[in-house]
């Protein structure tokens, strides 16, 4: 009985916190120019996505057709040509390795306006590979880290993929339901709303799961880029939120988004079987 | 009139005189009443004044007759004042004669009456003065009135408790009130400079006076000052708080102009100012942050509380340093009389004092802490994080009093707060904390009658820390330190001018946010700021004939930014154009301020004034945050320098106040209008916990408010509580932001509605009430979205273009008194509080960055390959809270 009034004052002093909302969004119609493209240095087709904003949290962003793309340096000029098989995916008609020490530019026409975008290259580095963790209440892992907390001279983004489509057991499995991205960063600042950032989402998955690290150098601008999207997006919404603003973009003309050049360092592994 | 007949009147004055003497005073004495005198050749004045003050007597005499000077000895322990007084005057060839309370001192062949006569006719004043006392503890009585009767001449004891009130020879009816205490009436023969420190007694019944003065109060209409309201610490005790531990801070939300964040938080906006535009003083020390538990709680205990002021503008001209409000807290002196303890257990609080003499009525102690006792809460909720969550604070105060002229006072603070929990966002931390430490010493000294100072010296230091390693030797922090002395004086010239003036100097040392690693090797490190500030001012409270009362001032203040630092100067783009290393104690910036204040009261008719203020205010120390949250997040302080001009503001104010029912109802309405200088607002996510070009991300501009604010209320019987209302609305331009074009700031919140209720049966139970409705918080919310990477991005319009849902609240608390006996030594209540009692869900924030998990909770997506459907949210803090607590008092 008197855990059942504990766990009433509980509920009734915690219950707090988030609730969903229904809120309009109200009908602004502008329509902005959306630029998602990273340069790397690994050696492939290279690739950007060309969309428009959305006027709804959950709209499918309409992807831009039709504009002319190009990437050059002090040296090469590359043209980007719309995939065929995705609209609004604008890739290299050949094999581009981004350079360090070249300064790119990203020159897009499109319905008689031109915007463009500048970016260039730090160098990589190694890293260690992530840690993972045995769930306490199933036979589920999870990542607990990736990188030192506190790595103010080198931000970095850090992809994650992760694959358990091959394990025993999940291999009737629709394969996209066994794959997932996680994205890590490491900044050179430190903001209340990072630190006291919402839960996230926790991703599982079993022993054997294949994991891809990819560690993305970012450039100062490209890391001020990336704090400011985190801070309107992953780190928005916990106990200290911070005034909204709109994201800063790299791109003239009033196109949004972000184009930048980072050098990519891998490594795989397996997941083993662990204790608790 | 003849000079025959201005013997006559004469005469008839002087009967009426030796009548009231004889019949009417209203105190009595008792000459067998034992004390303890202690005297070694000490002048005769000062051994009548410790005989009064310890016998509770009066004494009336001629300092021309009488020698005052004439050295004493006497060692007298526990005998009547009777035996003392034949020690002390018959030896000495003084007779006297007991005339109900007054002791008339007289030498042998002197005649009094004829020394009164010439004193009356020659319409010679003399001053009364002293200090008004509760009689159960000695604790002094601030802001009490003393006024004479039939010429409504009056004034108020001061933050000290002292008054001094000059008035024409004559018999005067004095009268001493208080909030909460027996008025004392007492006939006075006013035939020399007396000094009368009357001790009250404190009203077990139903509050005969206001609780909450709104310092509109008669007679004293023409002495207070417009947009000033004070909290006694009985009224703090019938407010509902929100753990069942009364609330200082959230005490002030009912007071129409003064609007709070909202659930939980201790922040709060007067007239559309900043939350840090708030000097919060604790015996006039500057308490940078004042709330615990992120702003659930207030971090001075109530249980400490003696007394607080609080000023919505038109500051005094002593108070400086903040653009919007003041409020001065007075902590409990500790009881000259007796010892005694007192506490309050609660779920979530607990607290404990104990306070008595030293010495007899000649000094105490006062010793006071709290602890938070909600750590089975977390535990409990949380069960597989490591959370922990508390804090302490504690309060000493010792005051002494040397003599009659001098009193001296210590005051100590600690207050600690510690969250400890893993965060796993991507900066690893292992908990906040944060910690307030402050220290002063205050000596009080009588000049003379009219003549008043206070000096103090104080210390006073706020601290706030992350902590990046478990064990805590790895650390982010910032704080800001002050030493300062200053001493002020208040020359009770005459009833018509009280003059003040004072000055203080002030030491500041501001970390404005560092690293600490354990090995000192890898973070860079931003220098400390280091200023001074020095003040002066001068005032006076001059009444012009019977109706007009004029305040007015000017304070001068000087500002100086000293190395060593390096300082960096921006173009218009806020880039970095230059740096310049400054050396050691080197002024590299210095700014001026003079601030001229002036408020005039007009009485109208006996029932009915006008008051108009306008007052300049300047601020140097700034509060640089950016973030919306309700809870006192990482603070930095920066101070004005090459690029931060000092913050300044001018305030308009306009009021009308009358009563209303036969005077059971007060009414008052106050209109402002305030210009803000130098407004602080922020480039877009300006990086502000860690970065040594925090400067650069300030974006100055300007701002403007105006409002309305009224209330009734009623102070007077069983059933006594206000309605308050205030439409209130502030703006801010500045060049970069919002494309230059005028917008809401964040506290902008049009209407404002409080209501208090609180009703004290015949028998033991007491019952109070208050609701709040208050326009919902401007916020930016999005007008469309884009996708980048997985992200689902905002793009938003103008700023602040929206509104949270309106806020609204109703917390009730059941007070019950468990001793039957009113009066009992042993008093115990047990308090039920409901905050929040319908449980109504008031947002603080809004995003559109979540999913909803298979268990419900609503997560930010982790897995960037597959889009998932994200719902917006809101952020509230809390529903219903209940709490009871058991209250002791000995």
């Amino acid at each position: 009985m008197k855990r059942y009034w504990l766990h009433i004052i509980l509920i009734i002093f915690l219950s707090a916190c988030v609730k969903e909302a229904d809120w309009d969004v109200p009908e602004d119609g502008t329509k902005y120019i959306v630029v998602d493209g990273i340069l790397t240095n690994e050696y492939k087709v290279q690739y950007i996505y060309l969309y428009n904003n959305k006027a709804n949290l959950n709209d499918i962003a309409l992807p831009l057709s039709g504009a002319d793309v190009i990437i050059s340096n002090e040296d090469e000029t590359y043209t980007l040509i719309e995939d065929p098989e995705e609209a609004g995916r604008y890739i290299t008609d050949t094999i581009v390795v981004a350079r360090f020490s070249k300064n790119y530019s990203l020159l897009i026409y499109y319905h008689d306006r031109f915007y463009s975008a500048q970016a260039y290259m730090i160098p990589g580095e190694t890293f260690t590979e992530l840690t993972y963790t045995k769930n306490d209440d199933n036979d589920l892992y999870h990542i607990d880290y990736v990188a030192s907390s506190f790595e103010a001279e080198d931000p970095a983004m850090w992809e994650i993929q992760i694959d358990w489509s091959s394990v025993p057991g999940y291999e009737d499995k629709d394969p996209e339901t066994c794959r997932k991205k996680l994205l890590f960063y490491t900044l050179p600042t430190l903001d209340v709303s990072q630190v006291f950032s919402p839960i996230v989402e926790q991703v599982n998955f079993p022993a054997g799961t294949i994991i891809l690290e990819h560690r993305y150098s970012l450039t100062s601008e490209h890391a001020a880029f990336v704090r400011a999207l985190l801070l309107e997006t992953s780190w928005q919404g916990g106990v200290f939120p911070s005034d909204p603003a709109n994201v800063t973009t790299n791109l003239s003309e009033g196109a949004i988004g972000f184009f930048g050049v980072c050098a990519v360092n891998s490594l795989s592994l397996t997941v083993t079987p662990k204790k608790n | 009139m003849s000079i025959a007949g201005h013997t006559y009147m004469k005469s008839i004055v002087l009967s009426i005189a030796v009548l009231l003497l004889s019949n009417v005073f209203i105190y009595s004495q008792d000459l067998s009443r034992k004390i303890t005198i202690e005297a070694d050749n000490a002048p005769l004045e000062d051994v009548i004044r410790e005989i009064e003050e310890k016998g509770g007597v009066y004494f009336s005499y001629s300092p021309q007759t009488i020698p005052v000077s004439l050295p004493v000895s006497i060692n007298a322990q526990d005998k009547s004042i009777k035996y003392i007084l034949k020690k002390v005057f018959r030896k000495n060839g003084i007779k006297y004669d007991l005339v109900k309370t007054h002791i008339v001192l007289r030498k042998p062949g002197f005649d009094p009456e004829q020394d009164y006569q010439a004193d009356l006719a020659s319409g010679k004043l003399f001053t009364i003065s002293g200090y008004l006392k509760d009689r159960a503890s000695g604790e002094v009585l601030i802001g009490a009135h003393v006024y004479e009767k039939e010429s409504y001449e009056g004034t108020a004891t001061n933050a000290y408790g002292f008054y001094s009130l000059t008035l024409p020879a004559g018999v005067h009816q004095m009268v001493f009130s208080f909030i909460g205490y027996e008025a004392v009436e007492m006939t006075v023969l006013l035939d020399r400079d007396k000094k009368l420190s009357p001790e009250m007694k404190e009203s077990l019944m139903t509050m005969k006076e206001v609780e909450i003065i709104g310092r509109t109060d008669k007679p004293l209409f023409l002495n207070e000052q417009i947009s000033e309201f004070r909290f006694s610490s009985k009224t703090l005790a019938k407010l509902p708080g929100i753990t069942g531990d009364k609330d200082i801070i959230k005490s002030l939300q009912v007071v129409p102009g003064i609007e709070s964040f909202g659930d939980g938080s201790s922040l709060f906006f007067v007239r559309g100012g900043g939350s840090d535009q708030n000097l919060i003083l604790v015996d006039e020390v500057p308490l940078y942050n004042a709330s615990h538990l992120f702003g659930f709680l207030s971090v001075i205990s109530p249980d400490a509380i003696s007394d607080m002021e609080v000023y919505k503008g038109d500051f005094p001209v002593k108070y400086g340093g903040r653009l919007s409000s003041v409020v001065d807290i007075k902590t409990k002196d500790g009881n000259m009389k007796r010892f005694g303890f007192g506490g309050n257990i609660g779920p979530y609080t607990s607290t404990l004092s104990v306070e008595g003499p030293i010495i007899r009525d000649k000094s105490s102690f006062y010793l006071g802490g709290r602890i938070s006792t909600l750590q089975w809460l977390p535990q409990l909720y949380y069960k597989d994080q490591e959370i922990k969550v508390g804090f302490f604070d504690l309060n000493a105060k010792l005051n002494f009093k040397l003599n009659d002229k001098n009193r001296l006072f210590g005051t100590f603070y600690i207050g600690n707060d510690l969250l400890e929990r893993k965060t796993y966002s991507s900066i690893q931390t292992y908990g906040i904390g944060w910690n307030n430490v402050l220290g002063t010493l205050r000596w009080n000294h009588v000049f003379n009658k009219k003549l008043f100072s206070n000096t103090t010296f104080y210390i006073t230091r706020y601290q706030y820390l992350l902590y990046l390693s478990e064990d805590r030797k790895e650390y982010w922090n910032s704080s800001i330190s002050t030493i300062t002395l200053k001493t002020d004086f208040t020359w009770f010239l005459n009833p018509n001018n009280t003059f003040t003036a004072g000055m203080n100097i002030s030491a500041h040392t501001l970390d404005a946010g560092n690293i600490n690693l354990n090995d000192n090797s890898e973070a860079e490190e931003i220098p400390n700021y280091n200023c001074v500030e020095y003040s002066f001012y001068a005032g006076n409270r001059q009444n012009i004939g019977s109706k007009t009362t004029l305040r007015y001032g000017l304070r001068l203040s000087l500002w100086q930014d000293l190395g060593p630092t390096t300082v960096y100067y921006f173009d218009g783009n806020y880039d970095v154009i230059d740096t310049f290393d400054v050396e050691k104690n080197a002024v590299y910036s210095s700014y001026t301020s003079l601030e001229p204040r002036i408020n005039i009261t007009y009485q109208l008719t006996p029932n009915h004034s006008l008051k108009a203020g306008y007052s300049r205010t300047t601020q140097f120390l700034n509060e640089l945050n950016n973030s919306i949250s309700p809870f006192t997040s990482l603070a930095v302080w920066v101070p004005s320098g090459p690029n931060i001009k000092p913050r300044k503001a001018d305030q308009y104010s306009l009021g009308y106040f009358t009563s209303l029912i036969n005077k059971k109802i007060k009414f008052s309405a106050e209109t402002y209008y305030k210009h803000y200088y130098n407004y602080i607002d922020y480039a877009p996510h300006a990086n502000m916990l860690y970065n040594p070009l925090i400067e650069g991300e300030i974006r100055p501009g300007e701002a403007w408010s105006y409002g309305l604010e009224m209330m009734f209320h009623k102070p007077f019987g069983r059933l006594t509580g206000w309605i308050g209302y205030t439409y209130s609305r502030i703006f801010a331009k500045t060049p970069e932001v919002n494309n230059g074009s005028p917008y809401r700031a964040f506290q902008d919140r049009p209407h404002n509605l409080t209501i208090f209720i609180a009703y004290d049966t015949k028998k033991r139970w007491s019952f109070s009430a208050n609701w709040i409705l208050l326009s919902g918080a401007a916020i930016t919310t999005p007008i469309s979205f884009y996708d980048y990477n997985g992200y689902v991005v905002p793009i938003y319009g103008e700023k602040n273009n929206d509104r949270l849902p309106v806020y609204h609240r109703l917390d009730i608390s059941v007070n019950f008194r468990l001793n039957k006996d009113e009066a009992a030594r042993y008093k115990h209540n047990l308090i039920l509080n409901l905050y929040n009692v319908y449980g109504r869900n008031n947002p603080y924030f809004l995003s559109f960055n979540r999913i909803s998990d298979p268990e419900g909770d609503y997560v930010i997506p982790a897995d960037h390959l597959h889009p998932q459907e994200l719902v917006p949210t809101t952020l509230s803090v809390s529903e219903i809270i209940p709490s009871i607590n058991y209250q002791f008092k000995f």
